[in-house]
């Protein structure tokens, strides 16, 4: 577990998080919208960057030398290097250099067929395990992955939510995102942040049912939208043919309209609503 | 630690390429006597082999600062940055050695300690004020365009110009001495120095 206390991060007068406290176990997701501070916080936590002076991050490691294993955005740093010649540089730079183990991880991660190919002939799927194994290597008590599916296609994102879950026994994961379904498909705890401040620490499921008496579905027509979103927030729009829609939206207020009826919340139909509400849970 | 150099060498392969031909050639023109005076190929020497370690210094370390993730990279690195550097400047100074060794064997007037000091102070200076900028600017291409900007006001100048420090030993006459070189040697070194403490407070913060 990582305590989090009164973490800011000010950057040439520009707070860019503020005072921030929570508890991170498990598979714990960072997620708000863009600029919020995921990045900065991610690379604090890594140990990337420093905090402002009173902020305190402990480690819970039984007092044994914490590891982090870090995989920052866009990790495209050796694109004429082979995918075993970066991994075994980077194990070397991390004095971390176990041959049996790397070629585990390798397996692990289903690399064993781009062994030879360069950094800069991969997907961006491929490249992101690459950029887990380099994490992996000096086998860190937590690994911290910055936006990993920004970029990919849908098959090569649940590929990569797949990897990541295999790792939930033996790793301690905090991934940022500002891809709901990213959080929602791995995640056991969130944490909400906007503009630099928390507004959401806890449970996936908590925050769900915070909206579960509020999810309304409803079939209606496209000229109908303008109206609909005056309603409530729209959380999804589904079109079924070309004039009717599938809709979704949260709203306080209870709806006697006879084109939607009340559904089981999801967590984009939360997060949306704790994005866009007024309220801090 | 052979296994970093190893891969980092292949990273940077044409540029070793480049300086193994360059080599040659030198060597080559060296054995054959083709030129008239020492001086005459040591400046050539020095003008294509001093601007090429620092150029290779800058692509070793283009992952570190020439990429955005910079501290990401510095906190994988830590101490080894100055590592890398010195087994590069090592093995570039071999190279330099030798070529100094082959210029006496034919110039019997040559001084070896000297234009080997000479040389290494240069490549000293020349690889830490252009790795400083690097680090400064994050752009390669811009620091190498400065270097190439002070190679040719030198070259075009012959180290006349009165704006510039003149890092080169442009005299073609005067066998080279420690009293000839003493100055050029002393404040390359002292500026090299200087810019590789810089270097080195960057890399380690502090």
């Amino acid at each position: 577990m990582i305590k989090i206390s009164n973490l800011s991060k000010t950057i040439r007068r520009k707070v860019i998080l503020d005072n921030i406290n929570a508890e991170l176990s498990g598979i714990t997701g960072i997620i708000g919208p863009n600029g919020a501070g995921k990045t900065t916080l991610m690379e604090i936590i890594a140990s990337v960057q420093k905090a402002d002076s009173k902020s305190i991050i402990t480690y819970n490691n039984n007092n044994r030398k914490v590891k982090i294993g870090y995989l920052p955005q866009n990790f495209n740093i050796y694109p004429n290097l082979t995918v075993g010649q970066v991994i075994e540089l980077i194990a070397s730079l991390k004095k971390a250099y176990h041959k049996v183990y790397i070629e585990q991880l390798i397996d692990q991660m289903n690399l064993e067929l781009y062994r030879d190919v360069k950094l800069k002939k991969l997907s961006g799927g491929t490249l992101q395990r690459v950029g887990i194994v380099q994490a992996l290597l000096n086998k860190p008590d937590y690994l911290i992955i910055d936006e990993p599916t920004t970029g990919l296609d849908i098959i090569e994102a649940i590929k990569l939510r797949e990897s990541l879950l295999s790792l939930k026994d033996e790793v301690e994961i905090i991934i940022s995102s500002h891809i709901p379904e990213d959080i929602a498909s791995i995640c056991d705890n969130l944490l909400v942040i906007k503009e630099g401040k928390k507004i959401y620490d806890g449970d996936i499921n908590q925050l769900i049912s915070k909206t579960s008496n509020t999810t309304y579905e409803g079939i209606i027509n496209r000229s109908e939208l303008n109206s609909a979103n005056s309603m409530g927030r729209l959380v999804r729009v589904e079109p079924l043919d070309s004039n009717q829609v599938k809709v979704r939206l949260v709203t306080n207020n209870p709806l006697n309209n006879n084109c939607f009826h009340k559904v089981e919340a999801d967590f984009l139909s939360g997060y949306i609503n704790l994005l866009e509400g007024d309220y801090n849970v | 630690m052979s296994k970093i150099i190893r891969i980092k060498s292949i990273s940077v392969q044409s540029l070793l390429s480049i300086i193994a031909i360059m080599f040659l050639i030198f060597f080559i023109a060296i054995m054959a006597d083709i030129f008239k005076s020492a001086n005459t190929i040591f400046l050539l020497i020095q003008i294509v082999f001093v601007p090429l370690f620092s150029i290779l210094v800058l692509f070793l370390f283009y992952d570190l600062f020439g990429t955005r993730h910079t501290s990401f990279l510095l906190t994988i690195y830590d101490d080894l940055v100055q590592r890398i550097f010195f087994i590069y400047f090592g093995l570039y100074s071999i190279l330099l050695l030798i070529l100094c060794l082959s210029l006496k064997t034919i110039y019997e007037d040559f001084n070896v300690l000297v234009g080997f000091s000479l040389l290494l102070s240069q490549i000293l200076l020349f690889s830490s004020i252009f790795l400083f900028l690097f680090m400064i600017i994050s752009d390669i291409s811009i620091t190498i365009s400065l270097m190439a900007l002070y190679l040719s006001i030198e070259l075009a100048t012959f180290g006349a110009n009165r704006l510039l420090y003149h890092a080169f030993y442009f005299n073609l006459h005067t066998p080279m001495s420690f009293s000839t070189i003493i100055n050029i040697f002393i404040i390359n070194l002292t500026l090299g120095l200087i810019s590789f403490r810089l270097c080195k407070s960057i890399v380690t913060f502090n």
